[in-house]
């Protein structure tokens, strides 16, 4: 069941049961003077709203306005329990009396919407339901009689007979009733000034008849305060005025309800609805949930259905009908609705929704069209990058369009502007000019310059007349042009200037350069390829294949291979041959071929070359030297290790005689500290100083110390620091085995000291010799002469004898005295060479000597002495300790050499440490770089065997 | 007559010392030839003058000079030498003996000289 058919089965029946009792109240009422008439009133004017209520809440259930109504009338035939004989049910009537009010005063404010607007309406209208119902009530409680109604009964809700509370209460409520009235009216005045026309048309007779009944109350209660028969009729007159009030809202609110019909489609349906949505407005509108909506598709030529599907049109059956859209003018089909037949029955309505939807389908399709037409306009503007304004004839600006940049204001503030405020004055007036050329004239053109934010910027304005009050002005900033054009002038001019580089670079660089065609054809040369090769860059040479001019006759054919390696794909080619110069020279060339496009877009060869002839042979000369040098540290027997600056030893490793002395290989001494290597552990701090020192100062100094090698081997090492070379950082310890130079050192200095030693002692013989010699002798022979003397008076013959002995002493002092000369420098040595020398010693010696002096010339004197005392001091130790029957003594040169050799066949076995003697001789022997062997083995009788150098000494010559 | 001890190592110097100093009126109490000998035979004959060589084959006369003068300060010592007497320096002053005379130039009056000045 419907709700509406509910409303009328609940309601009707009340509201007759409610009037029927209102009229017998009245009717049968003991203190109402017009019962009659009361009983009339009642009844008909709560029908009238209820009825009226009820109809509008069935054809506008959402509407309030239909409820608002049915509670008025309900509420006035309550107010006829007023007229009740029973005092309790008079009491009721007594409080509900303005309750009828407030409702109407509500339904005047809710209408026509039938809700109230604002939280001012609904706070007024709240405080309107509290006044009726308190205003009434509260009084009541404290008056046994609740009116000036002598008949009426008596209250039985009396709390407290006070006619002063009652009358303050009223005078109370009067005021508040009479400031919340004026309240109302003000509201319903605003509501009047802020309606719509359409509006007012729907609350103008509602009003009207509203305030016609307000009127007719408050002059009731005016009369009827004087004059009861008047105020009677007024009464009358007031309820038949009020009686049909609910006609006038029933009336406005079906005219809202068509006028809504349309204004409901319009609202319900969003803006360029989709025909999905259209369908659904309209289903909502007419109350038909089984419409179609169909649209008219000239495309087509037929109609298509809410989702696109076309639909043939089906004649109308009882039940479903089909009502078409046309255009007005034209009958041209636009929609059609197919639909329930019973919305035929509610004509006006679908005629109302039918036109609604026809012309929101004709204005739809128009701006449709228009919108169209706007889109691809503004697009053609939007692409075009230029500034666009249209401009009035006066001057002002209506619309501007373009980049902000090249603004020279924002849009919104040109906009409404004179271009004579906007533009500099001589521009501004350029463009008054142009925009007063009339339109026939056709496109005037406006050159300008404008500052924009501090840069200058260039424009050209077109001016086309676009109908006689503006003027379209398209303007093109051709600033970033000309700044293109600055900036291109630069570029090519930049261009220039490397292709000249370029040009120069190519000729001046000592580089050959050489294009060709791709068949290897020379096309052209750089000077240095002129120069370098003797060849001119002429008629002569271009077009021949570069390698018949360039090459020697052995290169050509790999060369001539080249142009196919690059076709075949290959990139560059690198490689060095030689070429030849026209003189015939040979040349080594390092070249690249590869294929350039040139600026005509061809394919060229590209050969580069660089002539590598001096490197090479600078290449040869220092790798012959590298290797001279490899030679000499391998060779030298000096000790190389190449070091880090941290002491570390470097890649480059250690040489040959470093291998030799200390053991170590190169993998073992790489990356190990050098002093750690050969310094032995108490000297490690000392050779790490040493080192660092000379690091530091760079000076080298010669340090000597002691080596130790892999195997612990001691050697004393001079060595000493130098830097690799101005181009590595690396040092080169340099050392130099002198172990056997410090021995040698400390054997010369021994011998040294025994040759002074020996001086010494022969010095210590010769004095001894002469003193106890010689020297005794003459002193005695002194003693003896002067003893003779004092003799020779007194005893001639003892004097005789005296000086005899005397001459015997003389000889014997002189014997004394040539010995030991001899023993000083034998001077038949000097005298007479060594062969006679060695003769007189042969004879001389106790043994007897077999002598063989095989010497022709005179030797270097101390070669000569050497010798002789070698055979002198050997000749004596054979006479002391050999017990040899025969010596043999021999002389001769050899090789650049003296040997001498003393030989015994005596006991041998002596001392192999030579004794004192011949300690002294070897000496003597070893610093003329000679040797002196003694060879004793036991009964094998001894030799001793001297070698003397005669080289180095300047020979004596001969007497 | 005064008694001579001759100490020298070389016997053709005593001899001739003998034959000059007893022709010089000199009684030869005996002769030694090295220090040692001196010594002994100083301590038995106590002579007046010891004829004392400097340069002797175990001791030096200055040695001698000590030692006797510290066994018998009673003889006077006279050193004699082949040397001339500047090459000993203060050595003979400060040995104790009564002078010294080289050997080339004895005589008796060159001893008497030295022990009169005692």
């Amino acid at each position: 069941m419907r709700p509406t058919y509910r409303l009328w089965l609940g309601l009707f029946p009340l509201m007759l049961l409610v009037a029927a009792a209102s009229a017998v109240l009245a009717a049968s009422s003991d203190h109402e003077s017009g019962a009659i008439a009361q009983a009339i009133a009642f009844p008909m004017i709560g029908l009238s709203f209820v009825v009226s209520g009820l109809i509008a809440w069935t054809l506008r259930p959402e509407n309030g306005t239909g409820r608002l109504l049915v509670a008025v009338g309900f509420l006035w035939m309550v107010n006829s329990l007023w007229e009740a004989n029973d005092g309790w049910v008079y009491g009721l009537g007594a409080f509900a009396g303005s309750l009828f009010l407030a409702a109407f005063v509500h339904l005047m404010l809710a209408f026509p919407d039938g809700r109230l607007g604002t939280t001012l309406e609904r706070r007024t209208v709240i405080a309107v339901w509290a006044i009726a119902v308190i205003a009434n009530m509260l009084p009541a409680l404290f008056t046994r009689h609740t009116s000036d109604c002598d008949d009426c009964p008596a209250n039985p809700y009396l709390i407290h007979d006070s006619r002063a509370a009652a009358d303050a209460l009223q005078a109370f409520f009067a005021v508040v009733g009479g400031v919340i009235f004026v309240g109302v009216i003000v509201l319903l005045i605003r509501r009047w000034r802020g309606a719509t026309p359409a509006r007012r048309r729907v609350l103008g007779p509602v009003y009207l008849s509203g305030g016609i009944t307000a009127a007719l109350v408050a002059v009731l209660f005016v009369v009827s305060s004087f004059s009861d028969r008047g105020g009677s009729i007024l009464g009358v007159a007031a309820f038949i005025a009020f009686g049909t009030v609910p006609l006038f809202f029933l009336a406005g609110l079906l005219r809202d309800r068509l006028y809504r019909a349309a204004a409901r489609l319009l609202r319900e349906v969003p803006d360029e609805p989709t025909p999905e949505q259209a369908q659904a407005g309209l289903r909502n509108v007419l109350g038909d949930p089984t419409l179609h909506f169909l649209t008219w598709l000239d495309e087509l030529d037929g109609y298509v259905d809410a989702r696109g599907n076309p639909v043939e049109l089906q004649p109308d059956t009882p039940r479903r009908v089909t009502t078409r859209i046309d255009r007005e003018a034209d009958g041209h089909p636009l929609a059609a609705l197919v639909h329930d037949a019973a919305l035929l029955h509610q004509r006006g309505l679908l005629d109302e929704v039918v036109s609604a939807a026809r012309l929101a389908i004709e204005k739809d399709r128009g701006l449709q069209a228009l919108r169209r037409s706007e889109t691809r306009s503004r697009a053609l503007l939007d692409a075009i990058p230029d500034l666009m304004f249209r401009i009035a004839r006066d001057g002002t600006y209506l619309e501007a369009k373009g980049r902000r940049e090249s603004m020279i204001r924002p849009t919104e503030e040109i906009v409404g502007s004179n271009v004579r405020d906007v533009l500099p004055p001589d521009v501004a007036a350029d463009f008054a000019r142009a925009l007063a050329v009339p339109a026939a004239r056709g496109v005037q053109t406006v050159e300008y310059r404008l500052t924009i934010d501090g840069q200058t910027r260039d424009f050209e304005g077109r001016f086309v007349p676009s109908g006689d009050d503006e003027v379209v002005v398209i303007v093109r900033d051709f600033t970033d042009r000309t700044r293109l054009e600055d900036e291109l002038s630069r570029k090519l001019a930049t261009v220039e200037r490397e292709q000249e580089f370029t040009r120069n670079v190519v000729n001046v660089a000592p580089v050959i350069f050489l294009l060709a065609d791709d068949d290897g054809r020379i096309m052209r040369f750089n000077d240095t390829a002129q120069e370098l090769f003797g060849i001119p860059d002429d008629e002569r040479v271009r077009g021949k294949p570069w390698w018949d001019v360039f090459l020697p006759e052995e290169h050509r054919a790999a060369a001539q291979a080249h142009a196919a390696r690059l076709d075949a794909g290959e990139t560059q080619i690198e490689s060095r041959s030689e070429w030849q110069a026209a003189d015939g020279r040979r040349l080594v060339i390092d070249a690249s071929v590869r294929h350039v496009v040139d600026g005509e877009g061809h394919v060229r060869l590209l050969i580069c070359g660089q002539d590598l002839t001096e490197l090479v042979g600078q290449r040869e000369e220092l790798m012959a030297q590298r290797d001279f040098l490899a030679v000499v540290a391998r060779a030298t027997p000096s000790l190389l290790v190449a070091v880090e600056r941290d002491g570390t030893v470097a890649v480059e490793g250690v040489n040959y005689a470093f291998r030799e002395l200390t053991g170590y290989t190169d993998e073992e001494v790489i990356g190990a500290r050098f002093w750690d290597l050969v310094a032995p552990p108490e000297l490690i701090k000392q050779v790490r100083k040493a080192f660092e020192e000379q690091v530091e100062t760079g000076v080298s100094v010669e340090n000597e110390t002691a080596w130790i090698g892999k195997s612990g081997t001691w050697r004393i090492v001079a060595w000493w620091l130098r830097p690799l070379g101005a181009f590595s950082d690396k040092f080169i310890v340099c050392g130099t085995d002198i172990t056997e130079r410090k021995a040698q050192e400390a054997e010369l200095r021994a011998s040294r000291s025994r040759i002074v030693e020996a001086a010494d002692d022969a010095r210590m013989r010769l004095e001894r010799n002469l003193h106890d010699g010689a020297q005794q002798r003459l002193v005695s022979l002194s003693l003896a002469l002067r003893l003779a003397q004092a003799r020779v008076r007194e005893d001639p013959d003892g004097a005789e004898q005296l000086l005899a002995g005397a001459g015997d002493e003389l000889q014997h002092a002189l014997a004394e005295l040539r010995e030991l000369a001899r023993g000083i420098h034998p001077a038949v040595l000097t005298d007479r060479g060594l062969p006679a020398a060695l003769e007189a010693l042969a004879a001389r010696a106790p043994v007897p000597v077999q002598l063989s002096a095989d010497l022709d010339d005179r030797l270097p004197g101390p070669v000569e002495a050497a010798a002789y005392y070698v055979v002198a001091e050997a000749l004596t130790n054979v006479a002391k300790y050999a017990e040899a029957s025969s010596v043999e003594v021999r002389a001769q040169r050899q090789n650049g050499r003296v040997v001498v050799e003393v030989a015994d066949d005596g006991v041998g076995g002596a001392d192999p440490v030579l004794g004192s003697g011949l300690r002294g001789l070897a000496d003597r022997v070893e610093a003329l770089e000679g040797e002196l062997e003694v060879t004793s083995a036991v009964g094998a009788g001894t030799t001793v065997r001297a070698v003397i150098p005669l080289s180095g000494l300047q020979e004596r010559p001969a007497l | 007559m005064p008694t001579v001890l001759i100490v020298d190592d070389h016997p053709s110097f005593r001899a001739s010392a003998r034959a000059i100093l007893e022709a010089d009126g000199f009684e030869i109490a005996g002769e030694a030839e090295d220090g040692e000998s001196a010594i002994a035979a100083a301590g038995r004959l106590h002579p007046d003058v010891i004829l004392l060589d400097v340069q002797l084959p175990d001791l030096d006369g200055f040695e001698v000079t000590r030692r006797l003068l510290s066994i018998d300060g009673g003889s006077c010592v006279v050193l004699v030498s082949s040397r001339d007497g500047s090459d000993f320096g203060p050595l003979v002053e400060s040995s104790g003996a009564c002078g010294f005379v080289p050997k080339s130039e004895l005589s008796g009056d060159a001893v008497t000289a030295l022990i009169c000045e005692r």
